[in-house]
């Protein structure tokens, strides 16, 4: 009984990292329309930065915050300016938003191992560990899951009451109409990616500190967060934040049953199922395309 | 018709370069070295150039930096010294990352690019298996210093390494926590990589022989950092003793930490990759009582001595990983050796270091068995908060 109990309690935490990176994919795709998967590399600079500022530099942590923060939404909204506003004004495809992402991803996992080489850093932190009989949860795990639900609430409570959030889903629903009656779609989408470029940082943050980081895993937590927004159903934060836990959930359950091999590739299996038998996801609406 | 024929010249012109490269090239065979008598061979002018790879960049480079300043402590001292017979030693460095893709393609370079004749690696054993399916159809001498993979020992007539094979090392550490700590059920959590698997494979191979139970038998991919899962596992099946078996320290500091905060308890081995004493000083609260079985080298030795002394004044530290770093620096006049004696044909220099018994290295007395691996004895080493303390040699 304990051990599923630890098994829920690991997936759990997998799933809020997961989520902070499925909600920003989703707040990006809502106003752009484009699977930004070189999302993955925005996480990975921003754990990059943190990691170079505090431990390489020996600065405050406070301060490798800001830079990291500073660092992500930069290079998010670069991403934005220098690609997709380019190819959004020559009005190209969507495939060509989704070729154009995926090597800004390649390109951005070539030029963290260029800037910072390709060995493993680790953050080497130790925090107390609470423990109720067998089941153990540590104090960086509980900060962990805080900030990702604390971060996420914020996020679900901007959408949904501020002006920019009622903009926003109004860009989502038909960025046409909207920009006729008079919203800056473009202002619009730039704050989308500079918010969830913020997202991003924290979540690369929170991924070095619990997890050390390397360069390729960008590529892992893009298709995990796209996978988690498939699921919980495309444009819906609700949707992406409960496909983050399953994906986690699924993860732990892989390992523990079929062994480490499949870790990476659940993601995939339960991407297959769902785009098969619903590919609208489980909270998505059916007027999704 | 006129584009067929057109065809037919392209066709024949192609085959008759093909030709030309073909019978222009050098046939495989050497010149045979005249046999008998010292003078019999001779060295052409100019330095003797040997391929060089280590992992220097990576997750490897934890290891491959400090086994390259080992090797270069050789090559430059036995330049100072006036070289092998008049003849400097010149190493092209090659960065194999600690993988088979790029061990393949460094040694690709050295062989095809640089033409070089042998290969000095200190060098993780994906990487030098790969590197040996090149070097052994080329007839180039493929010489390890750390790649320890038992499956090393048959990739090649031409491939030998001066740090022994881990057959060994995991018969050893399974020997010593069945026989001496009275564990009865092991368990085993590795890398999914050519050096780790070996080690895992003697160890539950052994454990078995040794009459305990393997309860547990884990894997892991290069890369991963959460292993939770699997210590879960591990847990649950409550082993008296677990070997870690990490490719790198970085990753096996990270499970020694999960480890720990699970409220793991059992007897912790880990693998020689691990024994780093940076890595052990920065994590002395993670080490706090672990054993494992590494060559240890012996300091009232006069060749050991001279190895640990030079090694200070050149670098300023003591050497980081010991054992692996006496096996670089032997190599290396080891092959000095060869060359004075019999030349630098590849053959003649197998059939010299098949010969050697007792050559006297840093590492120690070194002969090599019928693959070319050395005969050497293991010592226990445990690690009480971060103290390394040497049980003493043990043979299982």
């Amino acid at each position: 009984m304990w051990i599923i109990a630890q098994i829920f309690i690991n997936a759990i935490i997998a799933g809020s990292v997961y989520a902070l990176v499925a909600s920003g994919l989703t707040f990006i795709y809502a106003t752009s329309r484009i699977f930004h998967l070189a999302h993955g590399v925005v996480i990975l600079f921003g754990a990059y930065i943190f990691h170079f500022v505090w431990v390489e530099q020996g600065l405050s942590p406070a301060l490798g915050v800001l830079f990291s923060i500073l660092g992500s939404v930069a290079i998010g909204l670069l991403m934005n300016e220098l690609v997709y506003e380019q190819q959004r004004k020559r009005h190209a495809k969507r495939l060509a938003y989704l070729i154009s992402t995926i090597a800004l991803l390649m390109l951005g996992t070539s030029s963290i191992i260029l800037i910072f080489n390709t060995s493993l850093k680790s953050f080497n932190i130790q925090t107390t560990v609470y423990r109720f009989d067998q089941l153990n949860i540590t104090l960086m795990q509980i900060i962990l899951i805080v900030i990702s639900c604390f971060l996420l609430l914020i996020l679900s409570a901007v959408v949904k009451y501020t002006k920019f959030g009622k903009a926003m889903r109004a860009t989502s629903d038909n960025d046409e109409v909207a920009s006729i009656m008079g919203i800056n779609t473009r202002q619009i989408r730039r704050l989308s990616f500079g918010i969830g470029s913020l997202l991003a940082a924290v979540a690369g943050i929170l991924i070095g500190l619990e997890f050390n980081i390397d360069p390729n895993m960008g590529v892992y937590l893009a298709i995990k967060g796209f996978t988690a927004m498939v699921i919980g159903g495309v444009g819906s934060i609700g949707g992406a934040i409960f496909g983050a836990f399953l994906v986690g959930f699924f993860e732990q359950i892989a390992v523990w049953y079929f062994g480490a091999g499949w870790k990476n590739s659940i993601a995939f299996v339960l991407l297959f199922f769902f785009l098969l038998l619903r590919p609208r996801g489980i909270f998505g609406l059916k007027r999704f395309r | 018709m006129k584009s067929n024929s057109a065809i037919l010249w392209a066709i024949a012109i192609v085959i008759v370069i093909l030709g030309i490269v073909y019978f222009s090239k050098p046939g495989p065979e050497a010149p045979a070295t005249p046999m008998e008598g010292e003078a019999a061979f001779e060295i052409p002018d100019g330095p003797i150039v040997l391929g060089a790879m280590d992992p220097l960049t990576g997750e490897g480079a934890v290891y491959g930096i400090p086994l390259q300043n080992a090797t270069m402590l050789a090559v430059n001292e036995i330049n100072a010294a006036g070289g092998v017979k008049g003849h400097q030693l010149q190493l092209v460095w090659e960065d194999s990352k600690c993988n088979p893709q790029d061990g393949g393609a460094a040694a690709q370079k050295l062989i095809e690019v640089d033409k070089v004749s042998f290969i000095i690696s200190g060098d993780c054993s994906g990487a030098a298996l790969a590197a040996a399916t090149l070097t052994e159809p080329a007839g180039v001498m493929l010489f390890s210093a750390a790649a320890s993979s038992p499956d090393l020992s048959t990739a090649g007539d031409l491939v030998f390494r001066s740090y022994p094979s881990d057959a060994m090392a995991g018969r050893v550490i399974a020997s010593y926590v069945i026989k001496q700590l009275s564990v009865k059920k092991v368990a085993v959590i590795s890398e999914q990589t050519d050096y780790a698997q070996g080690l895992r494979g003697s160890f539950t191979t052994a454990s078995k022989e040794f009459g305990a139970e393997v309860v547990g038998d884990e894997t892991y991919n290069t890369g991963d950092t959460d292993f939770r899962t699997q210590i879960l596992k591990l847990k649950s099946v409550s082993p008296d003793s677990l070997y870690v078996v990490p490719q790198t320290p970085v990753t096996g500091v990270q499970i020694l930490k999960q480890l720990k905060e699970s409220g793991f308890k059992a007897v912790i081995l880990v693998s020689d990759t691990m024994l780093g004493s940076d890595t052990i000083s920065q994590n002395k609260a993670l080490y706090a009582d672990v054993y494992s079985p590494t060559p240890e080298l012996d300091a009232s030795r006069p060749v050991t001595k001279r190895f640990l002394d030079n090694f200070q004044a050149a670098y300023d530290h003591a050497p980081e990983f010991p054992a692996y770093m006496a096996a670089a620096y032997d190599q290396v006049y080891m092959l000095k050796d060869a060359f004075e004696k019999v030349g630098i044909d590849q053959k003649a220099v197998r059939d010299w270091l098949y010969e050697v018994e007792n050559w006297p290295g840093a590492l120690g007395d070194t002969s090599f068995d019928q693959y070319g691996d050395p005969i050497i004895g293991y010592h226990i080493k445990h690690v009480v908060n971060g103290e390394q303390q040497d049980l003493g040699a043990y043979t299982p």
